[in-house]
Protein backbone atom coordinates (compact mmCIF):
# COMPACT_ATOMS: atom_id res chain seq x y z
CA UNK A 1 0.00 0.00 0.00
CA UNK A 2 1.73 3.20 -1.04
CA UNK A 3 1.18 6.53 -2.69
CA UNK A 4 1.80 5.09 -6.11
CA UNK A 5 -1.54 3.31 -5.83
CA UNK A 6 -3.25 6.67 -5.92
CA UNK A 7 -3.06 9.10 -8.80
CA UNK A 8 -0.27 11.21 -7.33
CA UNK A 9 3.26 10.31 -6.40
CA UNK A 10 4.62 10.90 -2.92
CA UNK A 11 7.05 13.64 -3.99
CA UNK A 12 4.41 15.80 -5.62
CA UNK A 13 2.15 15.47 -2.57
CA UNK A 14 4.96 16.37 -0.19
CA UNK A 15 5.68 19.32 -2.48
CA UNK A 16 2.04 20.42 -2.25
CA UNK A 17 2.19 20.14 1.57
CA UNK A 18 5.35 22.26 1.69
CA UNK A 19 3.67 24.80 -0.62
CA UNK A 20 0.76 25.03 1.83
CA UNK A 21 3.13 25.71 4.75
CA UNK A 22 4.91 28.34 2.68
CA UNK A 23 1.63 30.04 1.84
CA UNK A 24 0.86 30.24 5.55
CA UNK A 25 3.92 32.45 5.94
CA UNK A 26 6.84 30.13 6.70
CA UNK A 27 10.21 31.25 5.42
CA UNK A 28 11.61 27.75 5.76
CA UNK A 29 8.65 25.45 5.05
CA UNK A 30 10.81 22.38 4.40
CA UNK A 31 12.20 22.54 7.92
CA UNK A 32 8.70 22.64 9.41
CA UNK A 33 7.53 19.88 7.12
CA UNK A 34 10.34 17.50 8.04
CA UNK A 35 10.20 18.21 11.76
CA UNK A 36 6.47 17.60 11.63
CA UNK A 37 6.84 14.31 9.76
CA UNK A 38 9.42 13.14 12.28
CA UNK A 39 7.12 14.04 15.17
CA UNK A 40 4.22 12.21 13.58
CA UNK A 41 6.51 9.26 12.97
CA UNK A 42 7.68 8.89 16.54
CA UNK A 43 4.22 9.54 17.98
CA UNK A 44 2.05 7.15 16.03
CA UNK A 45 4.64 5.14 14.09
CA UNK A 46 2.86 6.31 10.95
CA UNK A 47 5.30 7.06 8.19
CA UNK A 48 3.93 5.98 4.87
CA UNK A 49 2.12 8.45 2.66
CA UNK A 50 -1.01 6.85 1.20
CA UNK A 51 -3.44 8.42 -1.26
CA UNK A 52 -6.96 7.04 -1.57
CA UNK A 53 -8.93 8.95 -4.19
CA UNK A 54 -8.36 12.59 -3.23
CA UNK A 55 -7.64 11.83 0.42
CA UNK A 56 -4.12 11.81 1.82
CA UNK A 57 -3.11 9.71 4.84
CA UNK A 58 -0.04 8.92 6.86
CA UNK A 59 -0.16 5.24 7.63
CA UNK A 60 1.90 2.74 9.55
CA UNK A 61 4.33 1.00 7.27
CA UNK A 62 1.71 -1.56 6.46
CA UNK A 63 2.79 -5.04 7.32
CA UNK A 64 3.19 -7.14 4.21
CA UNK A 65 1.58 -9.99 6.03
CA UNK A 66 -1.62 -8.00 6.40
CA UNK A 67 -1.58 -6.95 2.77
CA UNK A 68 -1.53 -10.54 1.66
CA UNK A 69 -4.42 -11.48 3.85
CA UNK A 70 -6.84 -8.64 3.33
CA UNK A 71 -8.07 -7.19 0.09
CA UNK A 72 -6.57 -3.75 0.38
CA UNK A 73 -8.27 -2.31 -2.68
CA UNK A 74 -11.36 -1.89 -0.52
CA UNK A 75 -9.46 0.37 1.88
CA UNK A 76 -11.08 3.79 2.18
CA UNK A 77 -9.22 5.14 5.23
CA UNK A 78 -5.97 4.35 7.01
CA UNK A 79 -3.81 5.79 9.76
CA UNK A 80 -3.95 9.55 10.19
CA UNK A 81 -5.81 11.64 7.64
CA UNK A 82 -3.69 14.62 6.58
CA UNK A 83 -6.04 16.32 4.13
CA UNK A 84 -7.11 16.19 0.51
CA UNK A 85 -5.34 16.86 -2.74
CA UNK A 86 -7.17 18.45 -5.66
CA UNK A 87 -5.52 19.53 -8.91
CA UNK A 88 -2.13 19.37 -7.22
CA UNK A 89 -3.20 21.63 -4.34
CA UNK A 90 -3.06 20.27 -0.81
CA UNK A 91 -5.98 21.18 1.48
CA UNK A 92 -4.99 20.23 5.04
CA UNK A 93 -7.28 18.66 7.60
CA UNK A 94 -7.27 19.45 11.34
CA UNK A 95 -4.60 16.88 12.12
CA UNK A 96 -2.09 18.50 9.74
CA UNK A 97 -2.96 21.99 10.98
CA UNK A 98 -2.45 20.93 14.62
CA UNK A 99 1.00 19.65 13.75
CA UNK A 100 2.16 23.03 12.45
CA UNK A 101 0.74 25.05 15.38
CA UNK A 102 3.97 24.56 17.40
CA UNK A 103 5.71 26.65 14.71
CA UNK A 104 3.32 29.57 15.13
CA UNK A 105 6.14 32.09 15.60
CA UNK A 106 7.10 31.51 11.99
CA UNK A 107 3.56 31.56 10.56
CA UNK A 108 0.66 33.89 9.82
CA UNK A 109 -2.06 33.59 12.42
CA UNK A 110 -4.95 35.30 14.17
CA UNK A 111 -6.20 34.51 17.65
CA UNK A 112 -9.92 35.19 17.99
CA UNK A 113 -12.35 35.72 20.88
CA UNK A 114 -15.12 33.27 21.78
CA UNK A 115 -17.78 34.93 19.65
CA UNK A 116 -15.58 35.10 16.56
CA UNK A 117 -14.55 31.48 17.23
CA UNK A 118 -18.17 30.38 17.08
CA UNK A 119 -18.86 32.36 13.90
CA UNK A 120 -15.73 31.02 12.22
CA UNK A 121 -16.77 27.44 13.09
CA UNK A 122 -20.10 28.20 11.39
CA UNK A 123 -18.19 28.92 8.19
CA UNK A 124 -18.04 32.73 8.52
CA UNK A 125 -15.05 35.00 7.94
CA UNK A 126 -12.99 36.69 10.69
CA UNK A 127 -13.51 40.44 11.21
CA UNK A 128 -11.34 42.98 13.00
CA UNK A 129 -13.57 43.12 16.12
CA UNK A 130 -13.08 39.40 16.84
CA UNK A 131 -9.28 39.45 16.80
CA UNK A 132 -7.37 39.30 20.09
CA UNK A 133 -3.87 39.00 18.62
CA UNK A 134 -2.42 38.58 15.16
CA UNK A 135 0.73 38.20 13.15
CA UNK A 136 0.01 38.57 9.46
CA UNK A 137 1.97 39.18 6.31
CA UNK A 138 0.54 37.83 3.09
CA UNK A 139 -1.13 34.64 1.80
CA UNK A 140 -3.06 32.42 4.21
CA UNK A 141 -3.27 32.38 8.02
CA UNK A 142 -4.16 29.91 10.77
CA UNK A 143 -7.15 30.82 12.95
CA UNK A 144 -6.88 29.88 16.65
CA UNK A 145 -8.97 30.42 19.75
CA UNK A 146 -7.61 31.92 22.96
CA UNK A 147 -6.62 28.47 24.20
CA UNK A 148 -4.36 28.21 21.15
CA UNK A 149 -6.49 25.48 19.60
CA UNK A 150 -6.52 25.59 15.81
CA UNK A 151 -9.97 26.16 14.33
CA UNK A 152 -9.01 26.21 10.66
CA UNK A 153 -7.42 28.64 8.24
CA UNK A 154 -8.27 31.28 5.70
CA UNK A 155 -6.99 33.81 3.23
CA UNK A 156 -5.63 37.14 4.47
CA UNK A 157 -7.75 40.00 3.08
CA UNK A 158 -6.25 43.41 2.69
CA UNK A 159 -9.35 45.51 1.93
CA UNK A 160 -12.44 46.11 4.04
CA UNK A 161 -13.11 45.15 7.64
CA UNK A 162 -12.84 41.48 6.92
CA UNK A 163 -9.42 40.18 7.90
CA UNK A 164 -9.53 36.45 7.14
CA UNK A 165 -11.69 34.84 4.49
CA UNK A 166 -12.65 31.37 5.70
CA UNK A 167 -11.21 28.51 3.63
CA UNK A 168 -11.50 25.62 6.08
CA UNK A 169 -12.88 25.34 9.61
CA UNK A 170 -13.69 22.43 11.95
CA UNK A 171 -17.42 22.98 11.38
CA UNK A 172 -16.76 21.09 8.15
CA UNK A 173 -17.26 17.86 10.15
CA UNK A 174 -20.91 18.80 10.67
CA UNK A 175 -21.45 20.15 7.17
CA UNK A 176 -20.17 16.88 5.64
CA UNK A 177 -22.70 14.92 7.70
CA UNK A 178 -25.56 17.26 6.76
CA UNK A 179 -24.68 17.05 3.07
CA UNK A 180 -24.86 13.27 3.33
CA UNK A 181 -28.34 13.38 4.83
CA UNK B 1 -50.89 -6.73 18.49
CA UNK B 2 -47.07 -6.70 18.20
CA UNK B 3 -46.82 -4.73 21.41
CA UNK B 4 -48.72 -7.40 23.35
CA UNK B 5 -46.59 -10.13 21.83
CA UNK B 6 -43.38 -8.42 22.95
CA UNK B 7 -44.66 -7.35 26.35
CA UNK B 8 -45.62 -10.93 27.09
CA UNK B 9 -42.20 -12.31 26.23
CA UNK B 10 -40.41 -9.55 28.14
CA UNK B 11 -42.52 -10.28 31.21
CA UNK B 12 -41.45 -13.89 30.99
CA UNK B 13 -37.73 -13.12 30.83
CA UNK B 14 -37.21 -9.65 32.26
CA UNK B 15 -40.21 -8.48 34.26
CA UNK B 16 -42.62 -5.61 33.69
CA UNK B 17 -41.02 -3.13 31.34
CA UNK B 18 -41.91 0.55 31.32
CA UNK B 19 -41.07 3.43 29.04
CA UNK B 20 -37.58 4.71 29.58
CA UNK B 21 -35.77 7.63 28.03
CA UNK B 22 -32.08 6.69 28.26
CA UNK B 23 -30.00 9.52 29.71
CA UNK B 24 -27.80 11.56 27.38
CA UNK B 25 -24.14 10.68 27.67
CA UNK B 26 -20.71 11.32 26.22
CA UNK B 27 -17.48 9.38 26.17
CA UNK B 28 -14.46 11.60 26.75
CA UNK B 29 -11.56 11.15 24.34
CA UNK B 30 -8.80 10.99 26.92
CA UNK B 31 -6.18 10.78 24.20
CA UNK B 32 -6.95 14.47 23.58
CA UNK B 33 -8.20 15.88 26.90
CA UNK B 34 -8.67 14.78 30.52
CA UNK B 35 -12.18 14.13 31.85
CA UNK B 36 -11.73 16.87 34.45
CA UNK B 37 -10.55 19.48 31.92
CA UNK B 38 -13.43 18.77 29.55
CA UNK B 39 -16.03 18.74 32.33
CA UNK B 40 -14.67 22.04 33.62
CA UNK B 41 -14.86 23.66 30.17
CA UNK B 42 -18.39 22.54 29.45
CA UNK B 43 -19.62 23.16 33.01
CA UNK B 44 -18.71 26.81 32.52
CA UNK B 45 -21.19 26.84 29.63
CA UNK B 46 -23.88 25.43 31.95
CA UNK B 47 -23.65 21.70 31.22
CA UNK B 48 -24.18 19.40 34.23
CA UNK B 49 -22.29 16.12 34.47
CA UNK B 50 -22.45 12.91 36.43
CA UNK B 51 -20.02 9.99 36.16
CA UNK B 52 -21.23 6.78 34.55
CA UNK B 53 -20.27 4.22 37.18
CA UNK B 54 -19.55 1.37 34.80
CA UNK B 55 -17.53 3.31 32.22
CA UNK B 56 -14.40 5.15 33.35
CA UNK B 57 -14.51 7.70 30.48
CA UNK B 58 -18.29 8.07 30.35
CA UNK B 59 -20.32 11.02 31.63
CA UNK B 60 -24.09 11.51 31.78
CA UNK B 61 -25.01 15.11 31.02
CA UNK B 62 -27.82 17.63 31.08
CA UNK B 63 -27.57 20.57 28.72
CA UNK B 64 -29.86 23.27 27.38
CA UNK B 65 -28.02 23.21 24.05
CA UNK B 66 -26.91 20.39 21.78
CA UNK B 67 -23.54 18.88 22.58
CA UNK B 68 -23.32 17.75 18.96
CA UNK B 69 -21.89 21.02 17.61
CA UNK B 70 -19.73 22.65 20.29
CA UNK B 71 -16.11 23.61 19.51
CA UNK B 72 -15.06 20.84 21.92
CA UNK B 73 -17.10 18.31 19.93
CA UNK B 74 -15.54 19.49 16.67
CA UNK B 75 -12.08 19.18 18.22
CA UNK B 76 -12.80 15.52 18.94
CA UNK B 77 -12.72 15.86 22.73
CA UNK B 78 -15.75 13.59 23.11
CA UNK B 79 -18.15 11.28 21.30
CA UNK B 80 -21.92 11.35 21.88
CA UNK B 81 -22.44 7.75 22.92
CA UNK B 82 -25.20 5.98 24.78
CA UNK B 83 -23.94 4.59 28.10
CA UNK B 84 -24.75 0.90 27.48
CA UNK B 85 -22.94 0.94 24.16
CA UNK B 86 -19.68 1.77 25.95
CA UNK B 87 -19.60 -1.72 27.52
CA UNK B 88 -18.60 -4.04 24.63
CA UNK B 89 -15.18 -2.39 24.21
CA UNK B 90 -14.58 -2.58 27.98
CA UNK B 91 -15.38 -6.30 27.79
CA UNK B 92 -13.02 -6.82 24.83
CA UNK B 93 -10.29 -4.82 26.58
CA UNK B 94 -7.87 -4.63 23.62
CA UNK B 95 -4.17 -3.96 24.18
CA UNK B 96 -1.71 -1.95 22.14
CA UNK B 97 -0.21 -5.17 20.80
CA UNK B 98 -3.44 -6.54 19.36
CA UNK B 99 -4.67 -6.85 15.80
CA UNK B 100 -8.39 -6.16 16.23
CA UNK B 101 -11.29 -6.56 13.80
CA UNK B 102 -14.39 -4.39 14.16
CA UNK B 103 -16.80 -6.27 11.91
CA UNK B 104 -19.74 -3.83 11.71
CA UNK B 105 -18.15 -0.53 12.42
CA UNK B 106 -20.16 2.53 11.34
CA UNK B 107 -20.70 5.17 12.56
CA UNK B 108 -17.72 4.33 14.75
CA UNK B 109 -18.62 4.90 18.39
CA UNK B 110 -16.91 1.63 19.28
CA UNK B 111 -14.12 1.86 16.68
CA UNK B 112 -13.02 5.20 18.13
CA UNK B 113 -13.35 3.77 21.65
CA UNK B 114 -11.21 0.75 20.67
CA UNK B 115 -8.61 3.07 19.19
CA UNK B 116 -8.43 5.12 22.37
CA UNK B 117 -8.34 2.01 24.58
CA UNK B 118 -5.32 0.83 22.57
CA UNK B 119 -3.55 4.15 23.05
CA UNK B 120 -3.74 4.66 19.28
CA UNK B 121 -1.34 1.76 18.85
CA UNK B 122 -1.73 -1.81 17.65
CA UNK B 123 -3.96 -2.15 14.62
CA UNK B 124 -7.70 -2.10 14.01
CA UNK B 125 -9.38 -3.21 10.81
CA UNK B 126 -12.86 -1.68 10.73
CA UNK B 127 -15.32 -3.01 8.18
CA UNK B 128 -18.55 -1.37 7.06
CA UNK B 129 -20.55 -2.37 4.03
CA UNK B 130 -22.80 0.68 3.70
CA UNK B 131 -20.92 3.41 1.76
CA UNK B 132 -22.88 6.32 3.29
CA UNK B 133 -22.33 5.06 6.82
CA UNK B 134 -18.69 4.48 5.95
CA UNK B 135 -18.33 8.23 5.33
CA UNK B 136 -19.63 8.90 8.85
CA UNK B 137 -17.13 6.41 10.21
CA UNK B 138 -14.26 8.14 8.38
CA UNK B 139 -15.46 11.52 9.60
CA UNK B 140 -15.52 10.32 13.22
CA UNK B 141 -12.08 8.72 12.98
CA UNK B 142 -10.63 11.97 11.68
CA UNK B 143 -12.43 14.11 14.26
CA UNK B 144 -11.36 11.88 17.16
CA UNK B 145 -7.74 11.78 15.91
CA UNK B 146 -7.51 8.00 15.54
CA UNK B 147 -4.23 6.79 14.03
CA UNK B 148 -4.42 3.00 14.16
CA UNK B 149 -7.52 2.20 12.09
CA UNK B 150 -7.81 0.92 8.52
CA UNK B 151 -11.34 1.04 7.11
CA UNK B 152 -12.61 -1.39 4.51
CA UNK B 153 -15.85 -0.53 2.72
CA UNK B 154 -17.02 -4.05 2.11
CA UNK B 155 -19.25 -6.81 3.32
CA UNK B 156 -17.23 -8.43 6.09
CA UNK B 157 -18.48 -11.81 4.86
CA UNK B 158 -16.26 -11.25 1.78
CA UNK B 159 -13.07 -11.16 3.83
CA UNK B 160 -11.22 -14.36 3.30
CA UNK B 161 -8.32 -14.72 5.66
CA UNK B 162 -7.04 -17.29 8.05
CA UNK B 163 -7.17 -17.01 11.77
CA UNK B 164 -5.29 -13.70 12.03
CA UNK B 165 -7.11 -11.51 14.57
CA UNK B 166 -6.30 -11.45 18.28
CA UNK B 167 -9.62 -9.85 19.13
CA UNK B 168 -12.88 -9.29 17.28
CA UNK B 169 -15.81 -7.03 18.05
CA UNK B 170 -19.07 -8.07 16.44
CA UNK B 171 -21.55 -5.31 17.24
CA UNK B 172 -24.14 -6.96 15.10
CA UNK B 173 -26.91 -5.39 13.05
CA UNK B 174 -30.06 -6.13 15.04
CA UNK B 175 -33.71 -5.20 15.65
CA UNK B 176 -32.89 -2.49 18.20
CA UNK B 177 -35.12 -1.96 21.22
CA UNK B 178 -38.12 0.04 22.34
CA UNK B 179 -36.11 2.52 24.43
CA UNK B 180 -34.35 3.82 21.32
CA UNK B 181 -37.38 4.24 19.09
CA UNK B 182 -40.85 5.40 20.09
CA UNK B 183 -42.48 3.44 17.24
CA UNK B 184 -40.44 0.31 17.83
CA UNK B 185 -43.44 -1.93 18.69
CA UNK B 186 -45.27 -0.90 15.54
CA UNK B 187 -42.30 -1.63 13.29
CA UNK B 188 -41.07 -4.98 14.59
CA UNK B 189 -42.36 -8.53 14.35
CA UNK B 190 -41.09 -12.06 14.86
CA UNK B 191 -40.23 -12.86 11.19
CA UNK B 192 -38.01 -9.75 11.06
CA UNK B 193 -36.27 -10.80 14.25
CA UNK B 194 -35.70 -14.29 12.90
CA UNK B 195 -34.21 -12.85 9.71
CA UNK B 196 -31.77 -10.82 11.79
CA UNK B 197 -30.87 -13.89 13.81
CA UNK B 198 -29.91 -15.71 10.59
CA UNK B 199 -27.64 -12.79 9.54
CA UNK B 200 -26.07 -12.72 12.98
CA UNK B 201 -25.20 -16.41 12.86
CA UNK B 202 -23.49 -15.90 9.48
CA UNK B 203 -21.45 -13.08 11.01
CA UNK B 204 -20.54 -15.21 14.04
CA UNK B 205 -19.39 -18.00 11.73
CA UNK B 206 -17.18 -15.51 9.86
CA UNK B 207 -15.82 -14.12 13.14
CA UNK B 208 -14.94 -17.64 14.22
CA UNK B 209 -12.99 -18.29 11.02
CA UNK B 210 -11.03 -15.02 11.28
CA UNK B 211 -10.21 -15.31 14.99
CA UNK B 212 -6.89 -16.77 16.17
CA UNK B 213 -7.04 -19.87 18.35
CA UNK B 214 -7.24 -18.60 21.92
CA UNK B 215 -8.47 -15.22 20.57
CA UNK B 216 -11.42 -13.33 21.92
CA UNK B 217 -14.76 -12.34 20.37
CA UNK B 218 -17.19 -9.90 21.94
CA UNK B 219 -20.67 -10.24 20.51
CA UNK B 220 -23.11 -7.43 21.25
CA UNK B 221 -26.50 -6.19 20.10
CA UNK B 222 -28.90 -3.49 21.22
CA UNK B 223 -31.74 -6.00 20.89
CA UNK B 224 -33.70 -7.55 23.75
CA UNK B 225 -34.82 -10.58 21.76
CA UNK B 226 -33.44 -13.99 22.83
CA UNK B 227 -33.29 -15.13 19.18
CA UNK B 228 -30.68 -12.40 18.53
CA UNK B 229 -28.81 -12.81 21.79
CA UNK B 230 -28.75 -16.03 23.81
CA UNK B 231 -29.64 -18.14 20.76
CA UNK B 232 -26.86 -16.52 18.72
CA UNK B 233 -24.45 -17.28 21.57
CA UNK B 234 -25.65 -20.91 21.66
CA UNK B 235 -24.68 -21.07 17.99
CA UNK B 236 -21.25 -19.58 18.81
CA UNK B 237 -20.74 -22.23 21.52
CA UNK B 238 -21.58 -24.95 19.02
CA UNK B 239 -18.71 -23.72 16.79
CA UNK B 240 -16.09 -24.05 19.54
CA UNK B 241 -16.21 -20.74 21.39
CA UNK B 242 -16.44 -20.59 25.18
CA UNK B 243 -18.17 -17.96 27.26
CA UNK B 244 -16.04 -15.99 29.73
CA UNK B 245 -16.80 -13.48 32.44
CA UNK B 246 -17.04 -10.06 30.76
CA UNK B 247 -15.99 -8.26 33.92
CA UNK B 248 -19.14 -6.12 33.67
CA UNK B 249 -20.55 -5.81 37.16
CA UNK B 250 -23.91 -4.64 38.45
CA UNK B 251 -25.77 -5.74 35.33
CA UNK B 252 -28.08 -8.74 35.03
CA UNK B 253 -26.94 -12.02 33.53
CA UNK B 254 -28.40 -13.27 30.27
CA UNK B 255 -31.51 -15.45 30.55
CA UNK B 256 -31.07 -19.15 31.29
CA UNK B 257 -33.86 -20.36 29.05
CA UNK B 258 -36.65 -19.23 26.78
CA UNK B 259 -39.73 -20.63 25.11
CA UNK B 260 -39.21 -24.07 26.63
CA UNK B 261 -35.51 -24.15 25.67
CA UNK B 262 -32.75 -24.34 28.24
CA UNK B 263 -29.53 -22.54 27.36
CA UNK B 264 -26.00 -23.64 28.27
CA UNK B 265 -25.35 -23.08 31.97
CA UNK B 266 -22.41 -20.76 31.16
CA UNK B 267 -24.91 -18.37 29.50
CA UNK B 268 -25.12 -16.59 32.85
CA UNK B 269 -21.69 -15.12 32.07
CA UNK B 270 -23.24 -13.02 29.29
CA UNK B 271 -24.89 -9.72 30.22
CA UNK B 272 -28.28 -8.15 29.49
CA UNK B 273 -29.23 -4.54 30.07
CA UNK B 274 -32.96 -3.98 30.50
CA UNK B 275 -33.88 -0.31 30.01
CA UNK B 276 -36.32 -0.34 32.94
CA UNK B 277 -33.61 -1.65 35.25
CA UNK B 278 -30.50 0.21 34.08
CA UNK B 279 -32.01 3.44 32.71
CA UNK B 280 -29.97 2.83 29.54
CA UNK B 281 -30.81 1.53 26.10
CA UNK B 282 -31.38 -2.22 25.92
CA UNK B 283 -28.17 -4.16 25.32
CA UNK B 284 -26.65 -7.63 25.27
CA UNK B 285 -22.95 -8.49 25.60
CA UNK B 286 -21.18 -11.85 25.46
CA UNK B 287 -17.44 -12.39 25.74
CA UNK B 288 -16.30 -15.57 24.00
CA UNK B 289 -12.91 -17.24 23.59
CA UNK B 290 -11.91 -19.55 20.76
CA UNK B 291 -10.54 -22.80 22.06
CA UNK B 292 -6.79 -23.41 21.61
C1 LIG C 1 -25.30 -1.91 15.02
S1 LIG C 1 -24.57 -1.02 13.71
C2 LIG C 1 -22.92 -0.84 14.30
C3 LIG C 1 -22.69 0.32 15.22
C4 LIG C 1 -21.22 0.57 15.44
N1 LIG C 1 -20.54 -0.63 15.89
C5 LIG C 1 -20.98 1.70 16.43
O1 LIG C 1 -20.72 1.40 17.60
O2 LIG C 1 -21.02 2.86 16.04
C6 LIG C 1 -24.35 -2.24 12.50
C7 LIG C 1 -23.56 -1.79 11.25
O3 LIG C 1 -23.14 -2.96 10.57
C8 LIG C 1 -23.20 -2.73 9.18
N2 LIG C 1 -23.26 -4.07 8.58
C9 LIG C 1 -24.31 -4.95 8.57
N3 LIG C 1 -23.96 -6.09 7.97
C10 LIG C 1 -22.66 -5.96 7.60
C11 LIG C 1 -21.75 -6.82 6.91
N4 LIG C 1 -22.13 -8.03 6.50
N5 LIG C 1 -20.50 -6.36 6.67
C12 LIG C 1 -20.14 -5.13 7.07
N6 LIG C 1 -20.96 -4.27 7.71
C13 LIG C 1 -22.21 -4.68 7.97
C14 LIG C 1 -24.45 -1.89 9.02
O4 LIG C 1 -24.43 -1.18 7.79
C15 LIG C 1 -24.37 -0.99 10.24
O5 LIG C 1 -23.67 0.20 9.94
Amino acid sequence: MNAAEGNQDANSIEGAMVAFIQKIGAENPEKIFHTRIERALSRESCSELVVLGEEVFLSKSSSEELEKKIELQKVVYCGVKRGTIKDGIFIPGPNFLNDIVPFLDELNYVIVNERAEWLFLCGRDVFKEGIVRKSLSRGNALVLNERMECLGYGKIETNGSQVIKNIFDLGDFLRRERKRK
Amino acid sequence: MHREFFLKRYKEIGGNIRNVQPRDSIRVNTSKISIEALAERLSRKGVLFEKIQFCPNGLYYKSKFSLGSTPEYLMGYYYLQEAASMLPVLALSPSEKDLVLDMCAAPGSKTTQLSEAMGNRGEIIAVEKNPGRCESLKNNLERMGCANVTVLNDDVLNINSDEIFDKILLDAPCSGNYAMDRDWFEKRNLPGIERNAVRQKKLIEKAYSLLKKGGMLVYSTCSLEPEENEESVMFALSLGLKLEDSGIKAVEPAVSGFDGKKFDRTMLLARRLWPHKTGTSGFFIAKLRKKQ
